[in-house]
């Protein structure tokens, strides 16, 4: 059974090798998501579901559960922090996430790697069907 | 101030608790805010959907906590075997294990070293479960997912409705669906639809596809997207626009390969070209009234949609409609509303509309209505099996309990506390709880499988069932359920055993077994319910088998044709190809006879108006209805039917010749009551708009034939009239040959004659009338067989308890019983006073469980056919039975107990 789990956590013990920015990728979808969410300002958990939700047209819903559990792993791998500074009205049991430098890197990696796939699937397809498009 | 979440209602406190059961680092960094989000989703979702969405995401939500706890768990169980172990004199004070991952790992020693329990426990559990989650994963894909179409709750059918002609639903004729169209409010869309058959040409050959011919807006209604291209729009109905069609998913892959370019591209249908549109995706169903009447959705069928520009027609009622209310009406109000309509027609078309009415249905009632009653009758009965296999653990764990005192002592005289003993029994409950889950949602994910394959049934959307987020949800609330129990078992008077446990030669604290021999009566009871159900649904099942047909139905093969109208555009070509055709496989030399008929004897699809001569019209609203059927001459002989009065059809009866009809006799007992049927004259236009007036308008009635159930064997028989081939030919007939032996054997010799006579002609189904009667009885084998099978899981479980908890009570009783037999007690009272004790639980649970099953019995009234649900055979065979089977299970422990030595046993005490 431990091995199971050793297999489980490879992604994290890959990740404290010397290149920890390639060591991510590919980034999971959740991640993903979460990371591009908390690129732009700091949000609290349930404003990262709402915006993921809205940004993907609903076709990627993060239900609570398991984005606490992306959270909880991408904090313990670094790629997101707590931050502080909240407003004033806030409800005290929210937490804010920021976007770690490392996290930054990582996303950045990961969206030239999905860019140069697309542009790889974009060659594969028959002329014809190119020109029509 | 801080704004608060609001007043959390019973799912916020559901999910809290969820939260609580997170390790406790997780849940103290995360749980506060969790609670809070799902508090906020709850909210947002509650105001922005309808009930049953609600639910969907209740569900989503459960699973998704379930999965989280799993992992959470995991991971916290693996990082603590992995930190290396403290000294002892480090450990906090009173050896506390801190974590519910310790108590699950002791737990499975525990359980190891007692295999005969834990393995009944968990196969019950399996078991139970399995069931469960295999009937739970049907209930859900059938009645509870919504339709795959746009908010489908706003989505309903219209029927006819005729009352006073015992026709509740009637197909739609195209004139009153344009009426309702242009002076109902209450739709936002309406559209026709009806079923058709197209020949398709390709480098293969000509082969049949299915379709809808459907008005404007029909995809407007359903809000149905496109996968490839666009639907049916309004300019494809123009009468000079280019023939356009959509394509169904499967009829896309299979026929085309999935070749995205065939949007835009021609295909030959019917042999004229069309142009392929839009391809559709796959969870969007054909929507077509089958021959019986059901709505046909199977996803993989495939199939086309053709637009089709509505002409107005009284008389052909052959459509279904279809509707989408508006925005904040209800369905009463559309109801109401089309009442008013429906009454107004009947003043402005008095000959037509005179007590027509019409119905409206939510079209998911449409498609689940027929088979809610099976899979909620299924449901209960998985229920009823579930609790019995959780009392049945009850009482192992039970007996285990009063066995593990001395354990229970000893660990509470080393500090442990009552909290942390009632901790370690949950940590059990928990593990066999998983196990029995583990080995039954496999077993549940080929039970969705293997019961449809074990018999074949066309349940709606029966093949989309599955381990479903729901279904785990139910599997994941079953498993905490269970652990509950198997801890709340084991803690039941955990007081009396810390305290007594160690006291040398302590007897059980539950030596009476009262609560056991309780829970084998509620096993009983539940048991006999579930028995007798299942005998009353089996004997009606036996009942509806021994209904006659009206026809022979065995070895009789059924090739269903399909002719081109452009090819066969001339009367002659057709009848003439049925004449060589059935000459030449009569002389074949494994077949009887051979015929040809519209439809073949198991289907009612085409219902028409007649008159009868020199009897008075009707009043309006009364008027003159049959089943219409086209046979050629020698039909009733093919199929065994009785004639009953005058002669069969005969090859003279051509077009030339006086038109001919004979009828069954349903249709004398219903027009021509009280007058020879012979020489009536009918008047009926039947298959005019193909031929014109080629063929003749007036039959004289020459014969009688007795009734067949066309629409099924629980169904009443129906009039009906048949005219000759000859004289009323139609391009989609059924050709019926008798054989002498398997009917298959003699297909090849028929299709190399169909393929010399017309090598374009497509055959579009080949089957056996035994089969078809055999798959129109499959929902009631269904329900009767799953329904047994439970029934006798549940008593196999009751038996096993109940000689389990007499066997065991008998042991803890044997210093009773030596010292009786020392003080003179007899053997064969022993036994009898043993078996008297073990006999009275199951007694009592028989009786309240036949009192019980006369109550539960009336709710499957609707499923028995010509059963009644109180028969006093059934409630005096089945408990007799089994109370039989428990005295066998009583006595054998009872036996064994009588025949101990007295002496040996107040020796060893």
């Amino acid at each position: 059974m431990i091995y199971i789990n050793q297999y489980l956590e490879r992604g994290v013990m890959k990740r404290e090798c010397n290149e920890p920015v390639r060591s991510f990728l590919p980034l999971r979808p959740n991640w993903f998501h979460i990371l591009v969410s908390v690129a732009r300002e700091d949000r609290h958990g349930y404003a990262i579901m709402q915006e993921v939700g809205e940004r993907t047209a609903g076709a990627l819903r993060l239900w609570p559960a398991t984005l606490y559990g992306s959270i909880r792993r991408m904090s313990e791998a670094g790629l997101i922090g707590e931050c502080q500074g909240r407003p004033r009205q806030d409800d005290p049991r929210r937490r804010y996430y920021r976007i770690s430098p490392l996290g930054r890197a990582v996303l950045e990696a990961e969206a030239s790697r999905l860019e140069h796939l697309a542009e790889m699937a974009r060659a594969a397809r028959p002329k014809a069907q190119r020109s029509s498009t | 101030m801080n704004p608060r979440p609001p007043s959390p209602g019973w799912a916020d406190a559901c999910f809290r608790l969820l939260v609580s059961l997170f390790p406790r680092d997780f849940r103290r960094t995360y749980g506060a805010e969790i609670s809070l989000t799902v508090s906020e989703t709850l909210r947002k979702e509650r105001a922005a959907r309808g009930w049953v969405e609600f639910r969907i995401v209740l569900a989503r939500l459960t699973a998704d906590f379930g999965v989280r706890l799993a992992i959470e768990h995991w991971r916290r169980f693996c990082t603590a075997v992995r930190t290396p172990k403290r000294p002892i004199d480090s450990r906090p004070s009173g050896g506390r294990m801190s974590t519910f991952g310790n108590d699950l790992r002791y737990s499975l020693r525990r359980l190891l070293k007692s295999p005969g329990y834990s393995a009944v426990a968990i196969m019950t559990l399996a078991l139970a479960m399995g069931a469960n989650a295999t009937i739970f994963g049907f209930v859900d894909a059938v009645l509870l997912q919504p339709l795959p179409f746009q908010q489908p709750e706003r989505l309903v059918s219209l029927w006819e409705s005729l009352p006073q002609r015992s026709l509740p639903r009637y197909r739609v004729s195209s004139h009153d669906f344009l009426q309702w169209q242009s002076q109902s409010r209450s739709f936002e869309e309406m559209a026709l639809y009806r079923r058709a058959s197209f020949l398709m040409r390709n480098s293969d050959g000509v082969s049949l596809i299915y379709g809808s011919q459907v008005s404007r807006g029909f995809f407007q209604v359903l809000k149905a997207q496109p996968l490839l291209g666009r639907t049916l729009t309004g300019a494809d109905f123009a009468a000079d626009a280019q023939p356009a069609v959509v394509l169904s998913h499967a009829a896309w892959v299979r026929r085309f390969s999935a070749d995205p370019a065939i949007i835009g591209a021609s295909i030959t249908l019917s042999d004229s070209p069309w142009t392929v549109v839009g391809v559709m995706p796959r969870q969007i169903l054909p929507l077509a009234h089958e021959a019986s009447g059901e709505l046909l959705i199977s996803r993989d069928q495939e199939w086309i949609w053709a637009p089709w520009p509505i002409l107005p027609n009284t008389h052909s009622h052959v459509h279904g409609a279809l509707a989408r209310l508006a925005s904040g009406v209800s369905l009463e109000q559309a109801a109401a509303e089309m009442d008013t309509v429906a009454q107004r027609l009947e003043r402005e078309f008095p000959d037509s509309n005179r007590g027509v009415g019409v119905l409206l249905v939510p079209l998911s009632q449409e498609i689940s209505g027929a088979v809610e009653g099976t899979l909620l009758a299924l449901l209960a009965a998985v229920a009823m099996l579930t609790l019995i296999a959780c009392a049945n653990v009850a009482n192992l764990t039970l007996l285990r309990a009063d066995s593990r005192r001395r354990e229970i002592a000893l660990r509470a005289a080393l500090g442990a506390g009552r909290l942390r003993i009632l901790r370690q029994f949950l940590a059990e409950g928990a593990v066999l709880a998983l196990a029995g889950a583990a080995l039954g949602l496999p077993a549940a994910l080929a039970g969705t499988r293997l019961l449809p394959a074990l018999s074949p049934v066309d349940i709606p959307r029966l093949d989309e069932a599955g381990l479903s987020l729901p279904v785990l949800a139910l599997t994941l609330g079953v498993c905490l359920a269970v652990m509950a129990m198997i801890g709340l078992a084991s803690g039941l008077r955990l007081g009396e055993r810390m305290e007594s446990g160690l006291r040398e030669g302590g007897r059980g604290v539950s030596a009476r077994f009262g609560l056991q021999r309780l829970l084998v009566a509620a096993e009983t009871g539940l048991a006999v319910v579930l028995l007798i159900c299942a005998a009353l649904l089996t004997s009606s099942f036996q009942r509806l088998q021994a209904v006659d047909p009206g026809f022979e139905a065995g070895d009789v093969l059924v090739l269903t044709l399909l002719h081109s109208p452009e090819r066969y555009s001339e009367m002659h070509r057709l009848t003439e190809f049925y004449e060589r055709l059935l000459e030449e496989v009569a002389a074949l030399p494994d077949v009887l006879s051979a015929s040809a008929s519209y439809d073949h004897p198991m289907e009612a699809n085409w219902t028409q108006g007649f008159g009868i001569e020199g009897v008075p019209p009707p009043d309006p609203g009364e008027g003159r209805l049959a089943l219409f059927r086209t046979v050629s001459p020698g039909y009733f002989r093919t199929m065994g039917l009785d004639l009953i009065q005058g002669r069969s059809f005969r090859p003279g009866d051509g077009a030339d010749a006086p038109g001919a009809a004979i009828v069954n006799q349903s249709f004398v007992d219903r027009f021509l009551e009280g007058r020879n049927p012979l020489g009536q004259r009918l008047t009926a236009r039947t298959t005019q708009w193909q031929w014109g007036d080629e063929i003749p308008n007036t039959f004289d009635i020459v014969g009688v034939v007795g009734d067949v159930k066309f629409s099924g064997l629980a169904a009443a028989s129906q009039p009906a009239y048949y005219l000759p081939f000859a004289q009323t030919p139609q391009f989609k007939m059924a050709l019926l040959v008798r054989t002498r032996s398997d009917p298959m054997e003699s297909l090849p010799a028929i299709r190399s004659k169909l393929r010399i006579l017309d090598p374009e002609l497509p055959l579009a189904q080949i089957d056996t009338i035994e089969n078809i009667l055999y798959r129109s009885v499959a929902q009631p084998r269904f329900g009767s067989l799953t329904i047994g099978l439970f029934a006798a899981a549940a008593w196999f479980m009751a038996t096993a308890g109940l000689w389990g908890v007499l066997s065991h009570a008998t042991r803890n009783r044997l210093h009773e019983i030596g010292l009786r037999m020392a003080l003179g007690a007899g053997r064969i009272r022993i036994f009898a006073h043993l078996l008297s004790h073990g006999m009275k639980p199951a007694l009592a649970g028989t009786l309240l469980g036949a009192a019980s099953a006369l109550a539960v019995s009336r709710l499957l009234n609707s499923m028995l056919f010509e059963t009644d649900p109180a028969d006093p055979f059934i409630y005096v065979l089945v408990p007799a039975v089994l109370l039989g089977v428990a005295a066998a299970a009583c006595a054998l422990p009872a036996r064994s107990a009588a025949r101990t030595d007295p002496m040996r046993v107040l020796r060893r005490e």
